[in-house]
């Protein structure tokens, strides 16, 4: 069972794009965070013995943003690396971060306990300045940028995310080479599905992932490799297995997100949201309703119907059950953005993919056919 | 916006296809990239096809597995390929149940016998098992024997293929996870469902048009409703025909069949 604490509601920031739009400043307790590390640990034990395997669990920080509440952060995941040592559980740590809290102390406690940490910057500063804006409305690369120093090269544990939406997609392919000269090693380009995205500017959506492409193929020829998740999960999904689904979470089962309050939700998407109404699966007193958190997942039946005889239908996003229900309403319905957006991807990464594999590409046949 | 259809096929191979032609193209031979020795020594000539370079698999028993976070170094084809192609050379004295017992809880064959993880009980097993080997039958004390017993061939049974089903975690890269599991289908039953008649339509014409991936389960009606039955434990089933109350979730395992020629 993977869990996610979302420290705060909080946020210095006002990027445009955030789907987190309830942004009170609202903390977790110490008590609830213990209560809820407790409740998420007891259940994963509680699986292992059913599954009969290792206890494996991931503890992920969010918000808001989490560094806002850097103690608790500490207090928490040092509480969980204890609690996991004593009762016998692989642990693996994850924090979602704007960057702008970040220092140098903060970044080398982070490598020290291993997190992996996920840095949200959208590039160089003219493109990133469009949408992220610090509370007061100033730009906020600068206060973000500086952070990256301490997380270059592919043996930091760390990934850019860059969002993608209509008024910062021009310039998209230009913000992945900035980071590539920065030499930041992997990429989620993460797209805002909830915008409203007009011909012109999927034409240029387009444009942009051809040209990253060419940026990811360049790499792979000089030798410095680096992932993008558009690209690495769908080739991987294709070369290793077709039945792999591409970077599958979890929404309703082996995953919990934690509100500030201490109520349970299968994703942390949803915490975010101001109306969760009827998404809770219990609160830290209560512990984690796992019927009720079963009921909440999607029943599987996305691909049928109008997704049959679809090629892309393994590779696809359709099972991403939070973006799902952020575009359809429905956990189980798949926009037709997504579908636009899966479609797109997996062309492009196939011609990417099919070009290094052309050349023998020394670096993509050993990350692929390994 | 509309969903449209993907129609385009990749046009580069994808492991197994690779694996089998990884001379023929002049690249790595497969064993150096970490693929087993049985595939490498004899690549198919010319001819990349799944099946060839699985029934070369089954030669000899290729077994992999280990703890639920070591699966770094299994080629991740040999994931996925099926239920059917683990060959277990059988020592001719076991019974079904020992080797049952042998393969999926103690793992005492061979440590690296993944299948001790199986969520099922022996006896489910058993009859997986019996399934996935059409040829073979239990005589009266649980030894395995063929179905059709030739006068003249005195030689073991061999090759008992054992299903290959997870339910396991595997780190793909960084800290991504993807489950590996017999249980990820949910299905929620309607008016008038019974088990056998969500088996029937889901593992065989797939008219519940859920996973039709997944229809070519091997398994007769009644070893798929004890399949899905183990794979709900929470659930108490009378009968495989009787109605099951509206809304009840079931978890449907994802179990798949190669074209082994066995």
């Amino acid at each position: 069972m993977d869990f996610t604490l979302c420290l705060t509601h909080a946020c210095n920031m006002r990027c445009s794009y955030c789907y987190a739009v309830d942004k009170r400043a609202s903390s977790m307790t110490w008590k609830t965070a213990k209560r809820a590390i407790d409740c998420c640990l007891a259940e994963t034990l509680s699986r292992s013995k059913l599954r009969q395997c290792r206890a494996i669990t991931q503890l992920g920080f969010f918000g808001g943003e989490p560094l806002l509440e850097w103690k608790l952060l500490q207090r928490a995941t040092e509480y969980t690396e204890e609690e996991c040592s004593r009762l016998d559980i692989l642990l693996k740590k994850t924090v979602t971060t704007n960057m702008s809290l970040l220092d140098e102390e903060k970044a080398s406690w982070l490598k020290d306990h291993r997190f992996q940490v996920a840095l949200s910057l959208d590039g160089a500063a003219d493109r990133h300045n469009l949408l992220r804006r610090m509370a007061d409305g100033s730009p906020s690369h600068a206060n973000c940028a500086g952070a990256l120093q301490w997380f270059r090269g592919k043996n930091v544990n760390s990934e850019m995310i860059l969002v993608v939406d209509p008024h910062n997609i021009s310039g998209l392919a230009d913000s992945v080479q900035w980071l590539v000269d920065q030499e930041m090693f992997s990429y989620i380009l993460s797209p805002n599905y909830n915008a409203v995205w007009s011909e012109a500017a999927r034409a240029q959506w387009q444009v942009e992932i051809e040209r990253i492409g060419i940026i990811y193929q360049q790499c792979f020829r000089d030798g410095r490799p680096i992932r993008i998740d558009i690209f690495d999960s769908k080739i991987e999904a294709h070369i290793a297995n077709p039945l792999q689904r591409c970077g599958q979470c979890s929404f309703g089962g082996n995953q919990i997100a934690v509100a500030p309050d201490g109520r349970f939700y299968p994703c942390v998407r949803i915490v975010g949201l101001i109306d969760r109404a009827g998404m809770e699966a219990g609160d830290v007193s209560s512990g984690i309703d796992s019927r009720r958190l079963a009921r909440l997942a999607p029943t599987g039946s996305v691909p049928s119907g109008e997704c049959n005889d679809c090629l892309a239908r393994p590779r696809c996003k359709n099972w991403c059950a939070c973006v799902n229900h952020a575009t359809t309403g429905n956990v189980d319905s798949v926009s037709g953005l997504v579908c636009y957006h899966e479609r797109m991807t997996i062309n492009i990464a196939d011609q990417v993919a099919a070009t290094l594999f052309a050349e023998k590409n020394p670096a993509f046949l050993s990350r692929f056919y390994r | 916006m509309k969903i449209k259809k993907h129609h385009k096929l990749p046009a580069y191979p994808n492991a197994v296809q690779f694996a089998a032609s990884a001379k023929i193209l002049g690249l790595a031979t497969v064993a150096s990239l970490g693929v087993s020795s049985a595939l490498a020594d004899e690549p198919a000539p010319g001819d990349p096809k799944v099946s060839t370079a699985v029934s070369k698999e089954q030669e000899k028993p290729i077994v992999v597995g280990g703890e639920c976070d070591s699966f770094d170094n299994i080629p991740d084809f040999m994931l996925e390929e099926g239920i059917h192609d683990y060959a277990y050379e059988q020592c001719g004295y076991k019974t079904l149940k020992e080797i049952v017992k042998m393969f999926y809880k103690d793992g005492i064959v061979d440590a690296k016998h993944r299948g001790k993880i199986l969520p099922f009980d022996t006896d489910t097993c058993c009859a997986l098992v019996l399934a996935a080997n059409p040829a073979l039958k239990l005589d009266s004390s649980g030894k395995l024997t063929r179905a059709k017993p030739d006068p003249e061939d005195h030689s073991p049974i061999s090759n008992v293929l054992m299903p290959r089903v997870y339910k396991k975690t595997k780190e793909i890269h960084n800290a991504e996870e993807v489950e590996y599991s017999t249980h990820d289908y949910q299905y929620v039953t309607k008016s008038g469902d019974t088990l056998k008649s969500i088996v029937a339509s889901f593992y065989k014409g797939g008219a519940a048009g859920k996973a039709p991936d997944y229809k070519d389960i091997p398994f007769d009606s009644d070893v798929a409703c004890k399949l899905v039955a183990a794979a709900n434990p929470a659930l108490k089933l009378d009968s495989f025909e009787n109605p099951l109350p509206i809304g009840t979730k079931l978890l449907l395992p994802k179990v798949y069949k190669h074209e082994c020629g066995h």
